[in-house]
């Protein structure tokens, strides 16, 4: 892959799939174990991310390596949860929002079960839209516009999946 | 601002609420206790997910993608992956691990050995160096120190990837199914590779092993590869054959890797 003529190089060019493995190749199987908590998939998933940076299709920023990549990871990771189900994902399963169900202190549910093990389940157990959420605000890091933008989903509806998101896995956590 | 904080709880603990959403909102929390412990709850998700440790891929993993390329995913119900092949740093140490997932397919009797021991000799006979082999073969790329993943087909339904070493050649073959134990040629004996039940066929230059949903079938030996192997390797009979060396590398790949082991 070549960048246009007119374009600098060096800082603005778009890294081949080989840069990117191997320089975030771990980072890569991080967020795509996270999504789908399984060795095999993560597997699958790293080289579907690979491939469609090696394909160029994902517009690339400079400066969000990072950002860039876990949007391409959340998005095939989306695409294949969609096809394994053969109909599109329009209709998001709703989580309610939860109102305080216990008079427990939060942080202590939660510290009793702090095993990536257990965190790791919890997340599994999340719609996939939510997880997607979820992983790109909580494990990447990412801020509310470049979840938004990664998932094309407007500011409001990434408010309310990372909150329900993170309630449903407190009563996952507390079960 | 009526009721409770609701998503505003997360968002404000992300710092995601624009100034005057923020003002309200604390101007809620500083009345509402529900809401101060959401926040705090919010808070203890978000960092516990911040601490998740890093999670590594296997070690043979991204050298074998960076080595063969990223694969599409194949969409099938059964699906055979070559999760990675070889890192033979010395002749004695062949080492070669299939990795196959997908949910267990029907049984097979046995496989076609002389069907396999044609593609092994058709695969290595000469056309894998021109790089546009016939039958499907891709491009030769390097995996592992000294043994080099020379190409890779499907044979209708059935893996074939060919490696060499200089002059050696080893192909090994993924199948779909179930062994039927009964179904096996005459004169397999059975030997130990891992955990895998596993049948050593034909003077040890073939071996076969029996995961769970795919029969594995490893060949090796100039007869089958048409090309002669050097003369320090000895094709059959323990302790030098080819034999000890597949079942050493499998066996040790099993347990390295965890596959079955």
């Amino acid at each position: 892959m070549t960048a246009p003529a007119s374009q600098p190089t060096p800082p603005t060019r778009v890294p081949t799939w080989e840069d990117v493995a191997r320089s975030h190749g771990r980072f890569i199987y991080t967020v795509a174990y996270r999504l789908t908590g399984d060795h095999d998939d993560a597997q699958d998933l790293v080289q579907e991310v690979l491939l469609r940076v090696r394909r160029g299709l994902e517009t690339y920023e400079p400066g969000s390596l990072e950002g860039w990549l876990s949007r391409i990871t959340t998005n095939a990771f989306l695409d294949e949860v969609r096809r394994r189900r053969r109909r599109p994902l329009e209709v998001v399963p709703d989580l309610p929002d939860q109102v305080l169900a216990t008079d427990e202190e939060p942080d202590a549910a939660l510290a009793r079960t702090r095993l990536p093990e257990d965190l790791q389940r919890a997340l599994l157990a999340l719609p996939p839209d939510y997880r997607a959420a979820v992983v790109l605000a909580d494990v990447v890091g990412l801020d509310y516009a470049q979840v938004a933008e990664a998932l094309h989903i407007p500011p409001g509806t990434v408010r309310s999946r990372i909150h329900r998101g993170r309630a449903r896995l407190r009563e996952v956590l507390a079960s | 601002m009526s009721g409770h904080l609701g998503p505003l709880v997360s968002a404000l603990a992300d710092g995601a609420l624009d100034p005057p959403e923020r003002a309200a909102a604390e101007a809620h929390l500083a009345t509402c206790e529900a809401c101060r412990r959401e926040l705090r709850a919010a808070e203890a998700v978000r960092a516990a997910l911040g601490g998740l440790p890093a999670v590594d891929p296997p070690a043979w993993f991204l050298p074998a993608v960076l080595a063969g390329g990223p694969q599409p995913q194949r969409h099938r119900t059964r699906r055979l992956r070559f999760g990675v092949a070889n890192v033979a740093a010395t002749a004695a140490a062949w080492l070669v691990v299939v990795a196959v997932t997908g949910p267990a397919p029907a049984p097979v009797a046995a496989p076609d050995l002389a069907g396999l021991l044609a593609a092994h000799r058709q695969a290595t006979s000469g056309s894998l160096e021109a790089g546009a082999p016939d039958g499907g073969m891709v491009a030769p790329s390097r995996l592992g120190a000294s043994f080099t993943l020379a190409g890779h087909r499907d044979l209708d339904g059935l893996t074939q990837a060919v490696y060499r070493s200089g002059d050696r050649w080893l192909s090994v073959f993924a199948q779909p199914g179930q062994l039927d134990p009964d179904a096996l040629p005459d004169g397999a004996e059975p030997v130990a590779v891992g955990a895998d039940p596993a049948w050593a066929l034909d003077g040890g230059r073939v071996l076969l092993v029996d995961r769970d949903d795919a029969v594995l079938v490893l060949v090796a030996g100039p007869e089958a590869s048409a090309v002669p192997l050097p003369p320090d390797v000895v094709v059959a009979g323990p302790p030098d054959g080819i034999l000890d060396r597949l079942v050493d590398a499998g066996a040790g790949l099993l347990r390295t890797f965890s596959l079955g082991g």
